[in-house]
């Protein structure tokens, strides 16, 4: 992988902030490897839905995943460093990061960075009240009282 | 001096007239015109003789009034010898008539003249008479009714071209109407009035009048004159001091003079009214056509005269003492009877005249003659021209008339083309103006177009824009379920409680399936009684839950809850080692006995359970391991049946048996 990854690539984000990467740090997004591979990366490869801060810190959380990528399945021990930089990695971002990590991930194609994302999520949304989760994501509770009787009724199990 | 010199200048000129006579004589006879002749050569004798007094009583210095008169009647009357020429060579009747008087008038008139005191009356004195006051004048223009060419009539084409700027109404001293005036306030210094006259007039005489009541009259003025305007030279003329009269007063100028414009300034006036008027002003002279056409025939007479003047004075004084003597005697004499005997004497001046004539003209005579016979020559010349040209002309005339009416013609049809034009532009101008208010319109609905295609565009933008987020959101549900496949089913049932639609994405089936499956991987499902695999789930979940709380019940030794735990029904089982207790009490008293006798012979920890859910029941098989293992024995096998009510789950059958060795695993 990295002997192949002298070729330079220019990302440019919508806001216009180009950023130059290895061929190896770009084939991490499948976006990018799909276009690498149909020849169309001669030019800057234009990414409309993601913002120059984004990019930086997907393309950081890229190159941290080549450089320290497990040498193989059975790297328990790289396995579980990795795992804990990702961990240290998401600590940094509010869920509004987090949020526009998930869409670009998911718009790159890089799945590694996405599940991490999800579960960043999920554990953040784990064990939240109603009412929390409404506030997280900004949202208003429009159930009519009948609504809600029967929401509750539906959803005692569980919480008992 | 000067009337000697008019003396001479006179006694020269009687032979000239006769010698003009003498031609007019034979042209007549010649043309056979002499029928009137007659007569006219009794004026003409008349007038010589008339002539001749002048020049002999004009040495007289003395007699100056006569002289006047003398020079005014030879004037007239040679006036008279011009209009018959003018009118019977021409043949045509001139415009231009110079009134022959008779001479008994004239007679009268000398006599007039030579009363100094008459003269001064006559100048004051208001003529109304016109005529008898223009015999005075030296050269007159008189219209064809006798009366004076006032060349400062408006009619004629005069005009008042200045005055001074508090006059008022200074052309009315122009025109007719003598209610019309020209008014000034006495106080103003200088007053004045600047006319143009016709023509160029030798002024001979002016005539001024105020009509008007209750106004001062005009007292002393003087004239100027100029032949150009606008000018700064302006040649006095004579100044005068008018009688105080509301009457027309002539002015005779000392001495006639060459004028078109003439400024007459109003110097003082009588009375002590507020404004000082002037209704008339008339200005009498010869102007320089007259003047001309007099010279023309004035010319023949003078012109050979002038070079011989030297010659002919000598004569006078030194080769014709006989012939003067003789003249001079009978024309002493003359003066003597003249008033009386002016008739009887003409023959007798007539032959002395010719007598003396014939001596010192002879020479003269034929060149006159020729002179003469060369002007003649070419008048006539002149008139068969003229007559040619006349026929020509009349020939031209239809030719012309046709042309006129063709050109008539056409006039008219340019006319109706015009109309035509007219009327095309109207409609068109009507054209026009209908399709500028067309253009408005459609410009207006173009605008309005314009308008709407760009709320169009607006809005096709923000149906693109929410597309965008829409698309988006589409992306949200995917890495929703995602992130929803992470959390626990608690933690979804908060989620669905949270909004719609947050209850659709975490109520989604093949999450709750994928969960189901997650949770409780050694079940088999069986989902198609229950309303999706939430449902499903939930019944599994809560009759599991149930389950487990049975041994619960069991560590706690509660009868209690035992007794609750139980459906307060008779159709209860409790099957324990091949003994069956039936019914609610039975089973009651056993379960009692059990709990306090401790003889319970399994351990709590279950394993293997098998869940049979249903929407109103649930059937629950499981395995667990009793206190103490016999030989040859395997782990208890506990089936537990659930049923619904009120929403709560009701113990209704209880089995546990010993199975074998082989059996339990």
């Amino acid at each position: 992988m990295a002997s192949s990854s002298t070729n330079k690539f220019v990302l440019k984000s919508n806001d216009d902030v180009s950023f130059e990467v290895t061929e190896a740090v770009a084939r991490e997004f499948q976006v990018i490897a799909h276009i690498i591979d149909d020849d169309c990366a001669k030019k800057a490869i234009p990414l409309s839905n993601v913002t120059g801060e984004i990019l930086s810190k997907m393309i950081e959380y890229g190159k941290k995943h080549i450089e320290e990528a497990p040498v193989d399945e059975e790297d328990e021990e790289g396995k579980k460093k990795l795992q804990i930089w990702d961990e240290e990695f998401m600590k940094q971002f509010n869920m509004e990061i987090v949020f526009q990590l998930i869409l670009a991930s998911n718009y790159l194609n890089n799945k590694g960075l996405l599940d991490l994302t999800c579960c960043t999520v999920a554990d953040h949304i784990k064990d939240m009240t109603p009412d929390e989760v409404r506030t997280l994501f900004n949202v208003k509770n429009d159930y009519t009282t009948e609504e809600e009787e029967e929401i509750r009724k539906e959803n005692s199990w569980a919480f008992e | 001096m000067i009337n000697t010199r008019t003396g001479g200048f006179f006694e020269r000129s009687i032979s000239f007239v006769f010698l003009l006579w003498c031609f007019i004589f034979l042209v007549y006879s010649k043309l056979g015109l002499s029928h009137n002749s007659g007569d006219r050569i009794d004026n003409y004798t008349d007038g010589s003789v008339s002539k001749i007094l002048n020049s002999t009583s004009s040495r007289d210095s003395s007699v100056l009034p006569q002289a006047t008169g003398k020079e005014n009647n030879y004037c007239l009357l040679r006036n008279g010898q011009l209009q018959d020429v003018y009118e019977h060579v021409l043949g045509n009747n001139a415009l231009l008539i110079c009134k022959i008087l008779l001479p008994e008038r004239r007679i009268s008139k000398s006599l007039e003249a030579r009363d100094p005191r008459y003269e001064d009356k006559a100048l004051k004195v208001n003529g109304s008479g016109v005529p008898s006051q223009l015999v005075n004048a030296t050269h007159y223009r008189l219209e064809p009714d006798g009366t004076g060419y006032n060349y400062a009539s408006a009619m004629k084409g005069a005009k008042v071209v200045d005055h001074n700027k508090e006059a008022k109404g200074a052309s009315n001293v122009l025109g007719k109407d003598h209610d019309k005036y020209l008014r000034n306030p006495c106080s103003v210094s200088n007053k004045y009035v600047v006319i143009e006259l016709a023509e160029e007039t030798l002024v001979d005489t002016v005539r001024i009048a105020n009509f008007e009541h209750y106004s001062s009259n005009l007292k002393e003025f003087s004239l100027s004159g100029s032949l150009s305007y606008p000018t700064e030279i302006w040649t006095h003329a004579g100044s005068f001091v008018a009688a105080n009269v509301k009457q027309i007063q002539t002015f005779r100028l000392s001495e006639p003079k060459w004028l078109r414009y003439l400024k007459l300034n109003l110097t003082s006036h009588y009375g002590s009214e507020f404004y000082c008027t002037l209704s008339v002003v008339e200005v009498f002279g010869i102007d320089a056509l007259e003047q001309m056409l007099e010279d023309l025939f004035v010319a023949p007479e003078t012109l050979p005269s002038k070079p011989a003047m030297l010659e002919l004075n000598q004569e006078v004084k030194t080769v014709d003492e006989k012939q003067d003597r003789e003249v001079k005697k009978n024309g002493t004499d003359e003066i003597g009877k003249e008033s009386e005997a002016l008739k009887k004497k003409d023959d007798g001046v007539k032959t002395i005249n010719s007598i003396g004539d014939k001596k010192y003209e002879v020479r003269e005579k034929h060149n006159v003659w020729k002179v003469l016979m060369q002007k003649v020559k070419s008048i006539e010349m002149n008139l068969s021209v003229l007559e040619d040209s006349v026929k020509e002309m009349n020939k031209k005339q239809p030719e012309v008339s046709l042309e006129m009416n063709r050109t008539l013609m056409l006039v008219e049809k340019s006319k109706v083309e015009i109309r035509e034009i007219t009327e095309w532009k109207g409609e068109m101008e009507k054209e026009l103006r209908d399709l500028e208010l067309w253009k408005i319109l459609v410009v207006s609905r173009v605008e309005s177009l314009a308008r709407g295609n760009n709320a169009l565009r607006l809005d096709v933008e923000k149906i693109e824009r929410k597309q965008a987020n829409l698309e988006s959101k589409e992306m949200v549900p995917d890495i929703m379920t995602q992130v929803l496949s992470l959390l626990d089913s608690s933690s979804l049932c908060s989620l669905s409680m949270t909004c719609p639609v947050m209850r659709k994405a975490a109520n989604d089936d093949s999450l709750w399936k994928f969960l189901y499956h997650q949770d409780f991987t050694e079940l088999r499902a069986c989902v198609t009684q229950f309303n999706g695999w939430k449902a499903y789930y939930a019944a599994t979940k809560t009759s599991l839950n149930v389950n487990s709380e049975f041994f619960n019940i069991i560590m706690e030794k509660s009868h209690r809850r035992m007794a609750r735990y139980w459906l307060k029904s008779e159709h209860v089982t409790f099957h324990e080692s091949g003994q069956l207790y039936t019914g609610r009490t039975a089973v009651m008293e056993r379960l009692k006995y059990l709990l306090d006798s401790e003889e319970i012979k399994f351990d709590c920890d279950i394993f293997d359970v098998q869940v049979r859910v249903e929407p109103n029941w649930a059937w629950i098989t499981m395995f667990t391991y009793p206190w103490v293992l016999s030989e040859g024995e395997g782990p208890m096998r506990i089936t537990n049946v659930f049923e619904l009510h009120n929403n709560r789950w009701f113990l209704v059958h209880h089995r546990c048996w010993r199975t074998c060795q082989s059996t339990g695993g």
